[in-house]
Protein backbone atom coordinates (compact mmCIF):
# COMPACT_ATOMS: atom_id res chain seq x y z
CA UNK A 1 0.00 0.00 0.00
CA UNK A 2 2.32 3.00 0.70
CA UNK A 3 4.31 2.09 -2.36
CA UNK A 4 1.66 2.36 -4.43
CA UNK A 5 0.63 5.37 -2.26
CA UNK A 6 4.59 6.96 -2.87
CA UNK A 7 3.83 6.47 -6.38
CA UNK A 8 0.55 7.68 -7.08
CA UNK A 9 1.50 11.26 -4.91
CA UNK A 10 4.68 11.35 -7.14
CA UNK A 11 2.62 11.61 -10.59
CA UNK A 12 0.00 13.87 -8.93
CA UNK A 13 3.10 16.37 -8.01
CA UNK A 14 4.17 15.68 -11.66
CA UNK A 15 1.09 16.14 -13.48
CA UNK A 16 0.44 19.74 -10.96
CA UNK A 17 4.07 20.64 -12.45
CA UNK A 18 2.74 19.84 -15.67
CA UNK A 19 -0.40 21.84 -15.54
CA UNK A 20 1.80 24.60 -14.44
CA UNK A 21 3.97 24.80 -17.23
CA UNK A 22 1.63 23.98 -19.93
CA UNK A 23 -0.41 27.44 -18.18
CA UNK A 24 3.02 29.31 -18.27
CA UNK A 25 3.94 28.50 -21.81
CA UNK A 26 0.09 29.59 -23.30
CA UNK A 27 0.40 33.19 -20.95
CA UNK A 28 4.01 33.73 -22.38
CA UNK A 29 2.62 32.81 -26.18
CA UNK A 30 0.20 35.50 -26.14
CA UNK A 31 0.78 37.86 -28.52
CA UNK A 32 1.49 41.95 -27.87
CA UNK A 33 3.20 43.47 -25.21
CA UNK A 34 1.80 42.60 -21.88
CA UNK A 35 3.72 45.47 -19.94
CA UNK A 36 2.56 48.10 -22.44
CA UNK A 37 -1.30 46.70 -22.20
CA UNK A 38 -0.46 47.34 -18.33
CA UNK A 39 0.76 51.00 -18.67
CA UNK A 40 -1.33 52.08 -21.14
CA UNK A 41 -0.74 54.18 -23.68
CA UNK A 42 0.86 57.23 -23.04
CA UNK A 43 3.41 56.04 -20.59
CA UNK A 44 7.49 57.02 -21.88
CA UNK A 45 9.95 54.46 -22.61
CA UNK A 46 11.63 54.53 -19.33
CA UNK A 47 8.62 53.89 -17.76
CA UNK A 48 7.74 51.02 -19.51
CA UNK A 49 11.67 49.83 -19.23
CA UNK A 50 11.76 50.69 -15.43
CA UNK A 51 8.00 48.36 -14.98
CA UNK A 52 9.53 45.34 -16.98
CA UNK A 53 12.30 45.46 -14.96
CA UNK A 54 10.33 45.32 -11.78
CA UNK A 55 7.95 42.80 -13.82
CA UNK A 56 11.03 40.95 -14.68
CA UNK A 57 9.57 40.98 -18.17
CA UNK A 58 13.42 42.14 -19.43
CA UNK A 59 14.43 38.64 -19.10
CA UNK A 60 13.99 35.77 -21.34
CA UNK A 61 11.18 33.01 -21.32
CA UNK A 62 13.23 29.99 -19.95
CA UNK A 63 15.42 32.71 -17.22
CA UNK A 64 11.52 33.91 -16.15
CA UNK A 65 10.15 30.39 -16.45
CA UNK A 66 13.53 29.36 -13.85
CA UNK A 67 12.92 32.25 -11.88
CA UNK A 68 8.94 31.84 -11.77
CA UNK A 69 9.31 28.09 -10.69
CA UNK A 70 11.79 29.11 -8.16
CA UNK A 71 9.65 31.42 -6.37
CA UNK A 72 7.29 29.08 -6.47
CA UNK A 73 9.25 26.62 -4.48
CA UNK A 74 9.29 29.53 -2.01
CA UNK A 75 5.68 29.94 -1.73
CA UNK A 76 5.96 33.24 -3.66
CA UNK A 77 2.84 33.03 -6.34
CA UNK A 78 3.17 36.75 -7.52
CA UNK A 79 1.12 39.53 -8.02
CA UNK A 80 -2.24 40.04 -10.05
CA UNK A 81 -1.43 42.35 -12.28
CA UNK A 82 -5.26 43.40 -12.51
CA UNK A 83 -6.02 43.56 -8.73
CA UNK A 84 -2.56 44.63 -7.67
CA UNK A 85 -2.65 42.23 -4.64
CA UNK A 86 -1.34 38.86 -4.54
CA UNK A 87 -2.61 35.91 -6.28
CA UNK A 88 -3.36 33.69 -3.13
CA UNK A 89 -5.01 36.09 -1.34
CA UNK A 90 -7.58 36.62 -4.10
CA UNK A 91 -7.88 32.92 -4.56
CA UNK A 92 -8.69 32.02 -0.47
CA UNK A 93 -10.71 35.23 -0.55
CA UNK A 94 -12.52 33.62 -3.39
CA UNK A 95 -12.56 30.04 -2.45
CA UNK A 96 -15.04 29.46 0.33
CA UNK A 97 -17.61 31.42 -2.49
CA UNK A 98 -16.77 28.24 -4.56
CA UNK A 99 -16.32 25.50 -2.26
CA UNK A 100 -19.53 26.46 -0.47
CA UNK A 101 -21.60 26.23 -4.42
CA UNK A 102 -19.48 22.98 -4.98
CA UNK A 103 -20.43 21.46 -1.73
CA UNK A 104 -24.42 22.30 -2.03
CA UNK A 105 -24.60 21.00 -5.63
CA UNK A 106 -22.65 17.70 -4.98
CA UNK A 107 -25.00 17.43 -1.90
CA UNK A 108 -27.84 17.91 -3.77
CA UNK A 109 -26.73 15.54 -6.69
CA UNK A 110 -25.37 13.07 -4.21
CA UNK A 111 -28.76 12.49 -2.56
CA UNK A 112 -30.83 12.85 -5.53
CA UNK A 113 -28.92 11.03 -7.60
CA UNK A 114 -28.84 7.70 -5.55
CA UNK A 115 -32.49 8.44 -5.15
CA UNK A 116 -33.48 8.16 -8.18
CA UNK A 117 -30.78 5.55 -9.30
CA UNK A 118 -32.50 3.42 -6.65
CA UNK A 119 -36.25 3.72 -7.41
CA UNK A 120 -35.32 3.79 -11.59
CA UNK A 121 -33.99 -0.01 -10.08
CA UNK A 122 -36.67 -1.18 -8.08
CA UNK A 123 -39.41 0.07 -10.43
CA UNK A 124 -37.01 -1.10 -13.40
CA UNK A 125 -39.20 -1.31 -16.66
CA UNK A 126 -42.16 0.39 -15.31
CA UNK A 127 -43.03 4.09 -16.44
CA UNK A 128 -41.10 5.24 -13.51
CA UNK A 129 -38.01 3.82 -14.90
CA UNK A 130 -38.55 4.92 -18.32
CA UNK A 131 -39.39 8.31 -17.30
CA UNK A 132 -36.48 9.15 -15.05
CA UNK A 133 -34.22 7.81 -17.68
CA UNK A 134 -35.56 10.56 -20.35
CA UNK A 135 -35.29 12.71 -17.36
CA UNK A 136 -31.15 11.96 -17.10
CA UNK A 137 -30.92 11.88 -20.92
CA UNK A 138 -32.02 15.60 -20.87
CA UNK A 139 -30.13 16.48 -17.55
CA UNK A 140 -26.58 15.44 -18.83
CA UNK A 141 -27.53 16.83 -22.35
CA UNK A 142 -29.21 20.27 -21.98
CA UNK A 143 -26.36 22.94 -21.52
CA UNK A 144 -25.56 23.83 -17.84
CA UNK A 145 -25.70 27.80 -18.44
CA UNK A 146 -29.31 27.04 -19.89
CA UNK A 147 -30.74 25.01 -17.89
CA UNK A 148 -29.56 28.18 -15.60
CA UNK A 149 -31.26 31.14 -17.45
CA UNK A 150 -34.34 28.56 -17.56
CA UNK A 151 -34.28 28.87 -14.13
CA UNK A 152 -34.12 31.92 -13.47
CA UNK A 153 -36.64 32.89 -15.98
CA UNK A 154 -39.08 30.78 -14.19
CA UNK A 155 -38.52 30.83 -10.40
CA UNK A 156 -37.29 34.48 -10.04
CA UNK A 157 -38.60 36.58 -12.81
CA UNK A 158 -42.44 34.92 -13.40
CA UNK A 159 -42.78 33.36 -9.65
CA UNK A 160 -40.44 36.10 -7.62
CA UNK A 161 -39.77 33.17 -5.57
CA UNK A 162 -35.72 33.42 -5.56
CA UNK A 163 -33.30 36.31 -6.19
CA UNK A 164 -32.46 36.17 -9.94
CA UNK A 165 -28.24 36.27 -9.26
CA UNK A 166 -25.73 37.91 -6.81
CA UNK A 167 -23.86 36.80 -4.01
CA UNK A 168 -24.93 39.10 -1.06
CA UNK A 169 -22.40 38.09 1.57
CA UNK A 170 -23.43 34.17 1.49
CA UNK A 171 -27.28 34.88 1.93
CA UNK A 172 -28.51 31.16 1.61
CA UNK A 173 -31.18 32.63 -0.81
CA UNK A 174 -28.89 33.31 -3.20
CA UNK A 175 -27.28 30.12 -3.29
CA UNK A 176 -30.00 27.74 -4.25
CA UNK A 177 -30.47 28.32 -8.03
CA UNK A 178 -26.54 28.34 -8.93
CA UNK A 179 -26.44 24.99 -6.99
CA UNK A 180 -29.47 23.06 -8.50
CA UNK A 181 -28.18 24.42 -11.94
CA UNK A 182 -24.28 22.73 -10.96
CA UNK A 183 -25.93 19.79 -9.55
CA UNK A 184 -28.20 18.84 -12.46
CA UNK A 185 -25.81 16.83 -14.88
CA UNK A 186 -24.31 15.12 -11.97
CA UNK A 187 -27.62 14.02 -10.28
CA UNK A 188 -28.20 12.94 -13.96
CA UNK A 189 -25.13 10.88 -14.05
CA UNK A 190 -25.47 9.45 -10.79
CA UNK A 191 -29.03 8.01 -11.15
CA UNK A 192 -27.89 6.62 -14.31
CA UNK A 193 -24.71 4.79 -12.67
CA UNK A 194 -26.89 3.85 -9.38
CA UNK A 195 -29.16 2.47 -11.79
CA UNK A 196 -26.77 -0.05 -13.66
CA UNK A 197 -24.88 -0.73 -10.72
CA UNK A 198 -27.75 -1.89 -8.51
CA UNK A 199 -29.44 -4.10 -11.91
CA UNK A 200 -25.72 -5.26 -12.16
CA UNK A 201 -25.13 -7.00 -8.86
CA UNK A 202 -29.00 -7.74 -8.54
CA UNK A 203 -28.80 -12.06 -9.28
CA UNK A 204 -26.13 -12.04 -6.69
CA UNK A 205 -26.07 -14.49 -3.98
CA UNK A 206 -26.61 -12.45 -0.93
CA UNK A 207 -29.22 -10.24 -2.75
CA UNK A 208 -31.23 -13.72 -3.09
CA UNK A 209 -30.71 -14.44 1.05
CA UNK A 210 -31.87 -10.90 1.37
CA UNK A 211 -34.74 -11.64 -0.85
CA UNK A 212 -35.65 -15.05 0.71
CA UNK A 213 -35.49 -13.39 4.14
CA UNK A 214 -38.48 -11.55 3.18
CA UNK A 215 -36.69 -8.10 3.39
CA UNK A 216 -38.63 -5.25 1.57
CA UNK A 217 -37.71 -3.53 -1.59
CA UNK A 218 -36.51 -0.61 -0.32
CA UNK A 219 -33.99 -2.16 2.61
CA UNK A 220 -32.64 -4.72 0.18
CA UNK A 221 -31.81 -2.29 -2.31
CA UNK A 222 -30.87 1.07 0.41
CA UNK A 223 -28.89 -1.25 2.81
CA UNK A 224 -27.04 -4.21 1.01
CA UNK A 225 -26.87 -3.52 -2.54
CA UNK A 226 -25.85 -0.23 -2.71
CA UNK A 227 -23.39 -0.33 -0.57
CA UNK A 228 -21.79 -2.90 -3.20
CA UNK A 229 -23.02 -0.42 -5.40
CA UNK A 230 -20.39 2.42 -4.07
CA UNK A 231 -17.45 1.73 -6.28
CA UNK A 232 -18.64 2.56 -9.56
CA UNK A 233 -20.81 5.72 -8.06
CA UNK A 234 -17.59 6.82 -6.25
CA UNK A 235 -15.73 6.69 -9.61
CA UNK A 236 -17.94 8.53 -11.78
CA UNK A 237 -18.25 11.43 -8.97
CA UNK A 238 -14.64 11.90 -9.28
CA UNK A 239 -14.39 11.49 -13.23
CA UNK A 240 -17.70 14.08 -13.25
CA UNK A 241 -15.50 16.57 -11.37
CA UNK A 242 -13.57 18.01 -14.25
CA UNK A 243 -16.77 18.71 -15.45
CA UNK A 244 -18.17 20.10 -12.26
CA UNK A 245 -14.92 22.55 -12.17
CA UNK A 246 -16.12 24.11 -15.76
CA UNK A 247 -19.25 23.96 -15.24
CA UNK A 248 -18.49 26.10 -12.05
CA UNK A 249 -17.26 28.75 -14.74
CA UNK A 250 -20.47 28.70 -16.74
CA UNK A 251 -23.08 28.95 -13.58
CA UNK A 252 -21.07 31.60 -11.97
CA UNK A 253 -21.13 33.96 -14.93
CA UNK A 254 -24.92 33.27 -15.54
CA UNK A 255 -25.53 33.75 -11.42
CA UNK A 256 -22.80 36.58 -11.02
CA UNK A 257 -21.54 34.99 -8.41
CA UNK A 258 -17.77 35.92 -7.80
CA UNK A 259 -16.15 32.35 -7.31
CA UNK A 260 -12.74 30.96 -8.59
CA UNK A 261 -14.28 30.54 -12.03
CA UNK A 262 -15.39 34.00 -12.64
CA UNK A 263 -11.93 34.84 -11.19
CA UNK A 264 -10.72 32.68 -14.24
CA UNK A 265 -12.00 33.81 -17.02
CA UNK A 266 -11.82 37.57 -15.98
CA UNK A 267 -8.01 37.01 -15.43
CA UNK A 268 -7.40 34.98 -19.47
CA UNK A 269 -9.35 37.45 -20.62
CA UNK A 270 -7.03 40.39 -18.83
CA UNK A 271 -4.02 38.51 -19.60
CA UNK A 272 -3.40 38.32 -16.03
CA UNK A 273 -0.51 35.57 -16.02
CA UNK A 274 0.36 35.25 -12.29
CA UNK A 275 -3.56 34.99 -11.60
CA UNK A 276 -4.04 32.68 -14.36
CA UNK A 277 -1.21 29.63 -13.66
CA UNK A 278 -2.24 30.44 -9.85
CA UNK A 279 -6.44 29.47 -10.51
CA UNK A 280 -5.49 26.83 -13.12
CA UNK A 281 -2.91 25.12 -10.95
CA UNK A 282 -5.61 25.46 -8.39
CA UNK A 283 -8.26 23.60 -10.09
CA UNK A 284 -6.26 20.78 -10.85
CA UNK A 285 -5.12 20.64 -8.12
CA UNK A 286 -8.45 19.84 -6.63
CA UNK A 287 -8.65 17.34 -9.38
CA UNK A 288 -6.01 15.64 -8.66
CA UNK A 289 -6.73 15.49 -4.93
CA UNK A 290 -10.54 14.02 -5.43
CA UNK A 291 -9.51 11.46 -7.44
CA UNK A 292 -6.47 10.16 -5.58
CA UNK A 293 -8.81 10.62 -2.24
CA UNK A 294 -11.68 8.33 -3.98
CA UNK A 295 -8.31 5.96 -4.88
CA UNK A 296 -7.90 5.99 -1.06
CA UNK A 297 -11.60 5.31 -0.41
CA UNK A 298 -12.33 2.03 -2.89
CA UNK A 299 -9.65 0.51 0.42
CA UNK A 300 -12.22 1.73 2.49
CA UNK A 301 -15.18 0.35 1.00
CA UNK A 302 -14.15 -2.52 -0.75
CA UNK A 303 -11.62 -4.62 1.99
CA UNK A 304 -10.35 -6.84 -0.80
CA UNK A 305 -8.79 -3.77 -2.80
CA UNK A 306 -6.73 -3.17 0.73
CA UNK A 307 -5.79 -7.05 1.02
CA UNK A 308 -4.28 -7.15 -2.73
CA UNK A 309 -2.25 -4.38 -2.68
CA UNK B 1 -45.74 -15.06 -27.49
CA UNK B 2 -47.22 -16.53 -30.88
CA UNK B 3 -47.91 -12.97 -32.09
CA UNK B 4 -44.04 -12.38 -31.63
CA UNK B 5 -43.17 -15.75 -33.61
CA UNK B 6 -45.41 -14.87 -36.10
CA UNK B 7 -44.30 -11.35 -37.37
CA UNK B 8 -40.52 -12.66 -36.80
CA UNK B 9 -41.11 -15.46 -39.58
CA UNK B 10 -42.39 -12.80 -42.76
CA UNK B 11 -39.82 -11.36 -44.28
CA UNK B 12 -38.93 -8.52 -45.82
CA UNK B 13 -41.50 -5.70 -44.12
CA UNK B 14 -41.16 -6.47 -40.32
CA UNK B 15 -37.59 -6.25 -41.07
CA UNK B 16 -37.99 -2.36 -41.76
CA UNK B 17 -39.90 -1.81 -39.39
CA UNK B 18 -37.85 -3.48 -36.20
CA UNK B 19 -34.78 -1.52 -37.85
CA UNK B 20 -36.83 1.56 -38.07
CA UNK B 21 -37.78 1.01 -34.42
CA UNK B 22 -34.13 0.51 -33.30
CA UNK B 23 -32.30 2.99 -35.07
CA UNK B 24 -34.71 5.82 -35.06
CA UNK B 25 -32.56 7.89 -33.34
CA UNK B 26 -29.91 7.53 -36.63
CA UNK B 27 -32.29 8.64 -38.81
CA UNK B 28 -33.55 11.48 -37.28
CA UNK B 29 -30.22 12.73 -36.73
CA UNK B 30 -29.37 12.53 -40.04
CA UNK B 31 -32.59 14.55 -41.13
CA UNK B 32 -31.77 17.05 -38.74
CA UNK B 33 -28.46 17.66 -39.95
CA UNK B 34 -29.96 17.89 -43.66
CA UNK B 35 -32.11 20.59 -42.01
CA UNK B 36 -29.13 22.23 -40.87
CA UNK B 37 -27.53 22.16 -44.30
CA UNK B 38 -30.87 23.24 -46.16
CA UNK B 39 -32.58 25.60 -44.16
CA UNK B 40 -30.41 28.82 -44.28
CA UNK B 41 -30.18 27.89 -47.64
CA UNK B 42 -34.07 27.94 -48.65
CA UNK B 43 -35.72 29.69 -46.25
CA UNK B 44 -37.09 33.11 -46.98
CA UNK B 45 -34.96 35.25 -45.02
CA UNK B 46 -31.67 35.57 -44.63
CA UNK B 47 -29.55 34.96 -40.87
CA UNK B 48 -27.69 38.89 -41.46
CA UNK B 49 -30.21 40.97 -42.87
CA UNK B 50 -31.92 43.31 -40.12
CA UNK B 51 -35.55 44.69 -40.41
CA UNK B 52 -36.28 46.91 -37.80
CA UNK B 53 -40.14 46.95 -38.52
CA UNK B 54 -39.83 43.14 -37.33
CA UNK B 55 -38.74 43.65 -34.25
CA UNK B 56 -38.96 41.54 -31.04
CA UNK B 57 -41.66 39.75 -32.47
CA UNK B 58 -43.54 36.89 -31.19
CA UNK B 59 -43.74 33.55 -32.82
CA UNK B 60 -45.72 33.29 -35.74
CA UNK B 61 -45.88 31.31 -39.12
CA UNK B 62 -43.81 33.72 -40.46
CA UNK B 63 -41.15 33.51 -37.95
CA UNK B 64 -41.78 30.58 -35.80
CA UNK B 65 -39.21 31.34 -33.36
CA UNK B 66 -40.09 35.17 -33.61
CA UNK B 67 -37.47 37.61 -34.46
CA UNK B 68 -34.66 39.49 -32.58
CA UNK B 69 -33.72 43.14 -31.36
CA UNK B 70 -32.26 43.95 -35.23
CA UNK B 71 -35.51 42.25 -36.75
CA UNK B 72 -33.41 39.13 -38.19
CA UNK B 73 -35.56 35.58 -38.26
CA UNK B 74 -34.33 32.94 -34.79
CA UNK B 75 -35.72 30.26 -36.86
CA UNK B 76 -32.65 30.69 -39.86
CA UNK B 77 -30.13 32.23 -37.60
CA UNK B 78 -30.87 29.34 -35.46
CA UNK B 79 -30.58 26.74 -38.02
CA UNK B 80 -27.58 28.32 -39.42
CA UNK B 81 -26.23 28.25 -36.14
CA UNK B 82 -26.71 24.69 -36.01
CA UNK B 83 -24.47 24.64 -39.50
CA UNK B 84 -21.88 26.32 -37.04
CA UNK B 85 -21.56 24.68 -34.01
CA UNK B 86 -22.71 20.84 -36.06
CA UNK B 87 -18.98 21.86 -38.43
CA UNK B 88 -16.75 23.12 -35.27
CA UNK B 89 -17.86 20.13 -33.43
CA UNK B 90 -17.10 17.88 -35.96
CA UNK B 91 -13.82 19.05 -37.00
CA UNK B 92 -12.87 19.44 -33.25
CA UNK B 93 -13.68 15.39 -33.36
CA UNK B 94 -11.39 15.05 -36.13
CA UNK B 95 -8.63 16.88 -34.89
CA UNK B 96 -8.91 14.93 -31.92
CA UNK B 97 -9.01 11.62 -33.65
CA UNK B 98 -5.99 12.15 -35.56
CA UNK B 99 -3.90 13.50 -32.88
CA UNK B 100 -5.56 10.54 -30.38
CA UNK B 101 -4.67 7.89 -32.81
CA UNK B 102 -1.57 8.82 -34.06
CA UNK B 103 -0.28 9.58 -30.35
CA UNK B 104 -1.47 6.89 -28.64
CA UNK B 105 -0.95 4.49 -30.86
CA UNK B 106 2.10 5.17 -31.90
CA UNK B 107 3.09 5.27 -28.12
CA UNK B 108 1.85 1.85 -27.38
CA UNK B 109 3.08 0.30 -30.61
CA UNK B 110 6.60 1.48 -29.65
CA UNK B 111 6.38 1.60 -25.97
CA UNK B 112 9.57 2.38 -24.04
CA UNK B 113 10.69 6.11 -22.78
CA UNK B 114 8.12 7.39 -26.05
CA UNK B 115 5.17 5.71 -24.14
CA UNK B 116 5.49 7.13 -20.88
CA UNK B 117 6.35 9.98 -21.90
CA UNK B 118 3.19 10.68 -23.90
CA UNK B 119 1.20 9.26 -21.26
CA UNK B 120 2.54 11.18 -19.06
CA UNK B 121 1.30 14.12 -21.30
CA UNK B 122 -2.27 12.81 -21.49
CA UNK B 123 -2.19 12.79 -17.77
CA UNK B 124 -1.52 16.43 -17.65
CA UNK B 125 -3.73 17.12 -19.94
CA UNK B 126 -6.77 15.67 -18.29
CA UNK B 127 -6.22 17.19 -15.28
CA UNK B 128 -5.95 20.72 -16.89
CA UNK B 129 -9.39 22.24 -16.73
CA UNK B 130 -10.61 21.33 -20.74
CA UNK B 131 -13.08 24.29 -20.68
CA UNK B 132 -10.21 26.61 -19.12
CA UNK B 133 -7.83 25.55 -21.74
CA UNK B 134 -9.96 26.00 -24.60
CA UNK B 135 -11.12 29.61 -23.25
CA UNK B 136 -7.25 30.43 -23.33
CA UNK B 137 -6.29 29.19 -26.55
CA UNK B 138 -9.50 31.17 -28.47
CA UNK B 139 -8.21 34.15 -26.04
CA UNK B 140 -4.59 33.52 -27.26
CA UNK B 141 -5.91 33.08 -31.58
CA UNK B 142 -8.83 35.13 -31.44
CA UNK B 143 -12.34 33.73 -31.59
CA UNK B 144 -12.81 32.24 -35.60
CA UNK B 145 -14.26 28.66 -36.51
CA UNK B 146 -10.74 27.69 -37.07
CA UNK B 147 -9.47 28.48 -33.39
CA UNK B 148 -12.51 26.99 -31.98
CA UNK B 149 -12.18 24.14 -33.51
CA UNK B 150 -8.47 23.38 -32.74
CA UNK B 151 -9.22 25.16 -29.16
CA UNK B 152 -11.64 22.07 -28.57
CA UNK B 153 -9.65 19.51 -30.15
CA UNK B 154 -6.69 20.01 -28.38
CA UNK B 155 -8.49 20.23 -25.10
CA UNK B 156 -10.44 16.67 -25.71
CA UNK B 157 -7.45 14.06 -27.50
CA UNK B 158 -5.97 13.05 -24.26
CA UNK B 159 -8.85 10.76 -23.72
CA UNK B 160 -8.47 9.08 -27.29
CA UNK B 161 -5.09 8.82 -27.28
CA UNK B 162 -5.79 6.99 -23.45
CA UNK B 163 -8.09 4.20 -25.03
CA UNK B 164 -6.26 4.16 -28.86
CA UNK B 165 -2.77 3.49 -26.53
CA UNK B 166 -4.81 -0.01 -24.67
CA UNK B 167 -6.12 -1.13 -28.05
CA UNK B 168 -3.06 -1.55 -29.69
CA UNK B 169 -1.12 -2.88 -26.55
CA UNK B 170 -3.37 -5.49 -26.85
CA UNK B 171 -3.54 -5.74 -30.70
CA UNK B 172 0.24 -5.59 -30.48
CA UNK B 173 0.04 -9.64 -29.26
CA UNK B 174 -1.57 -10.71 -31.60
CA UNK B 175 -0.47 -13.47 -34.01
CA UNK B 176 -1.12 -11.71 -37.19
CA UNK B 177 0.96 -9.03 -35.74
CA UNK B 178 3.22 -10.80 -34.89
CA UNK B 179 3.67 -12.76 -38.21
CA UNK B 180 3.80 -9.46 -39.89
CA UNK B 181 7.27 -8.43 -38.11
CA UNK B 182 8.38 -12.07 -38.52
CA UNK B 183 7.77 -11.51 -42.19
CA UNK B 184 9.71 -8.76 -42.32
CA UNK B 185 7.20 -5.79 -42.70
CA UNK B 186 8.67 -2.54 -41.40
CA UNK B 187 7.53 -0.58 -38.12
CA UNK B 188 5.37 2.03 -39.98
CA UNK B 189 3.61 -0.35 -42.36
CA UNK B 190 3.22 -2.93 -39.88
CA UNK B 191 1.78 0.28 -37.64
CA UNK B 192 -0.65 1.51 -40.85
CA UNK B 193 -1.49 -1.18 -42.30
CA UNK B 194 -2.16 -3.91 -39.84
CA UNK B 195 -2.30 -2.54 -35.85
CA UNK B 196 -4.35 0.82 -36.92
CA UNK B 197 -7.12 -0.89 -39.02
CA UNK B 198 -8.04 -3.16 -36.29
CA UNK B 199 -7.85 -0.86 -33.40
CA UNK B 200 -10.35 1.04 -34.66
CA UNK B 201 -13.96 0.43 -33.82
CA UNK B 202 -13.91 1.47 -30.08
CA UNK B 203 -11.81 4.72 -30.77
CA UNK B 204 -14.67 5.69 -33.65
CA UNK B 205 -17.30 5.08 -31.31
CA UNK B 206 -15.85 7.50 -28.79
CA UNK B 207 -15.30 9.72 -30.89
CA UNK B 208 -19.09 10.03 -32.48
CA UNK B 209 -19.74 10.01 -28.61
CA UNK B 210 -17.56 12.77 -27.54
CA UNK B 211 -19.74 14.69 -30.39
CA UNK B 212 -22.03 16.08 -27.64
CA UNK B 213 -19.09 17.24 -25.51
CA UNK B 214 -17.81 18.92 -28.36
CA UNK B 215 -21.08 20.71 -29.17
CA UNK B 216 -21.73 22.26 -25.92
CA UNK B 217 -18.03 22.95 -25.61
CA UNK B 218 -18.21 25.53 -28.35
CA UNK B 219 -21.68 26.51 -27.45
CA UNK B 220 -20.16 27.08 -23.93
CA UNK B 221 -17.01 28.95 -25.33
CA UNK B 222 -19.36 30.80 -27.77
CA UNK B 223 -21.87 31.81 -24.40
CA UNK B 224 -18.54 33.37 -22.53
CA UNK B 225 -18.12 35.63 -25.81
CA UNK B 226 -16.08 33.75 -27.28
CA UNK B 227 -17.88 32.45 -30.52
CA UNK B 228 -17.36 33.25 -34.10
CA UNK B 229 -17.75 36.51 -35.29
CA UNK B 230 -20.95 38.24 -35.46
CA UNK B 231 -23.14 38.61 -37.72
CA UNK B 232 -22.60 34.87 -38.19
CA UNK B 233 -25.02 33.30 -35.34
CA UNK B 234 -24.04 29.90 -32.91
CA UNK B 235 -26.40 28.62 -29.92
CA UNK B 236 -24.20 29.73 -27.51
CA UNK B 237 -23.74 33.40 -28.73
CA UNK B 238 -27.69 33.32 -29.27
CA UNK B 239 -28.78 32.26 -25.92
CA UNK B 240 -26.83 34.97 -24.53
CA UNK B 241 -28.39 37.55 -26.70
CA UNK B 242 -31.42 36.78 -26.39
CA UNK B 243 -30.93 36.57 -22.84
CA UNK B 244 -30.46 40.50 -22.87
CA UNK B 245 -34.16 40.40 -23.98
CA UNK B 246 -35.73 37.99 -21.52
CA UNK B 247 -38.31 40.79 -20.19
CA UNK B 248 -39.82 41.24 -23.39
CA UNK B 249 -38.52 38.32 -25.52
CA UNK B 250 -37.99 35.47 -23.30
CA UNK B 251 -38.42 33.01 -26.74
CA UNK B 252 -35.00 34.53 -27.84
CA UNK B 253 -33.66 32.61 -25.10
CA UNK B 254 -35.58 29.21 -25.09
CA UNK B 255 -35.50 28.10 -29.03
CA UNK B 256 -31.34 28.06 -29.59
CA UNK B 257 -31.33 26.40 -26.08
CA UNK B 258 -34.15 23.75 -27.19
CA UNK B 259 -32.32 23.39 -30.82
CA UNK B 260 -29.16 22.63 -28.82
CA UNK B 261 -30.20 20.28 -26.08
CA UNK B 262 -32.39 18.30 -28.79
CA UNK B 263 -28.88 17.91 -31.17
CA UNK B 264 -26.28 16.60 -28.01
CA UNK B 265 -29.90 14.66 -26.71
CA UNK B 266 -29.59 12.95 -30.72
CA UNK B 267 -26.06 12.70 -30.19
CA UNK B 268 -26.14 10.88 -26.65
CA UNK B 269 -28.30 8.30 -27.52
CA UNK B 270 -26.84 7.35 -31.06
CA UNK B 271 -23.49 7.30 -29.16
CA UNK B 272 -24.96 4.83 -26.18
CA UNK B 273 -26.27 2.69 -29.11
CA UNK B 274 -23.13 2.33 -30.81
CA UNK B 275 -21.36 1.73 -28.10
CA UNK B 276 -23.74 -1.10 -27.13
CA UNK B 277 -23.32 -2.64 -30.36
CA UNK B 278 -19.27 -2.72 -29.53
CA UNK B 279 -18.74 -3.40 -25.97
CA UNK B 280 -20.11 -7.11 -25.62
CA UNK B 281 -20.12 -6.50 -22.08
CA UNK B 282 -23.37 -4.85 -22.20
Amino acid sequence: MSTYLVRRLALSLFVLWGVLTLSYILTCLAPGDVVETLAGQRTDEAALARMRERLGMDKDPVTRYTLYMGNLLQGEWGESSRYREPVWSLLIHRLPRTALLAIAALTFAILTGILFGVFAAVFRGTWIDKALSSITLFGISAPVFWIGLLLIWILSLQFRWLPPSGYEGGDLRYLILPALTLGLRSVALITRITRAALVDIDSSEFLRTARAKGLAPIAIYGKHALKNAALPILTVIGLDLGSYLSGSVLTEKVFGWPGIGMLTVDAIMARDTALINACVVFMAGIFVLVNLGIDLLYGVFDPRVRRSS
Amino acid sequence: MSESVVTSTIPGGTSVVSALRRDWPVYILVLWVLAALLIPEIWPDSYFETNYDAALEGPSLRHPMGTDPLGRDLFVRVWMGARISLAIAALSRLLALVLGTLLGGWAGYRGGWLDLAVMRVVDVMLAFPSLLLAVALVALWGPSLVSLFVAIGIASWAEIARLMRAQVLSVKTTEYVQAAGALGCEPIPLFFRHILPNCLTPVLVWTTTGMAGAILAEAGLSFLGLGVEPPLPSWGALIAQGWDEVLRAPWLTFFPGLALAITVILFNVVGDRLREGWDPLQ
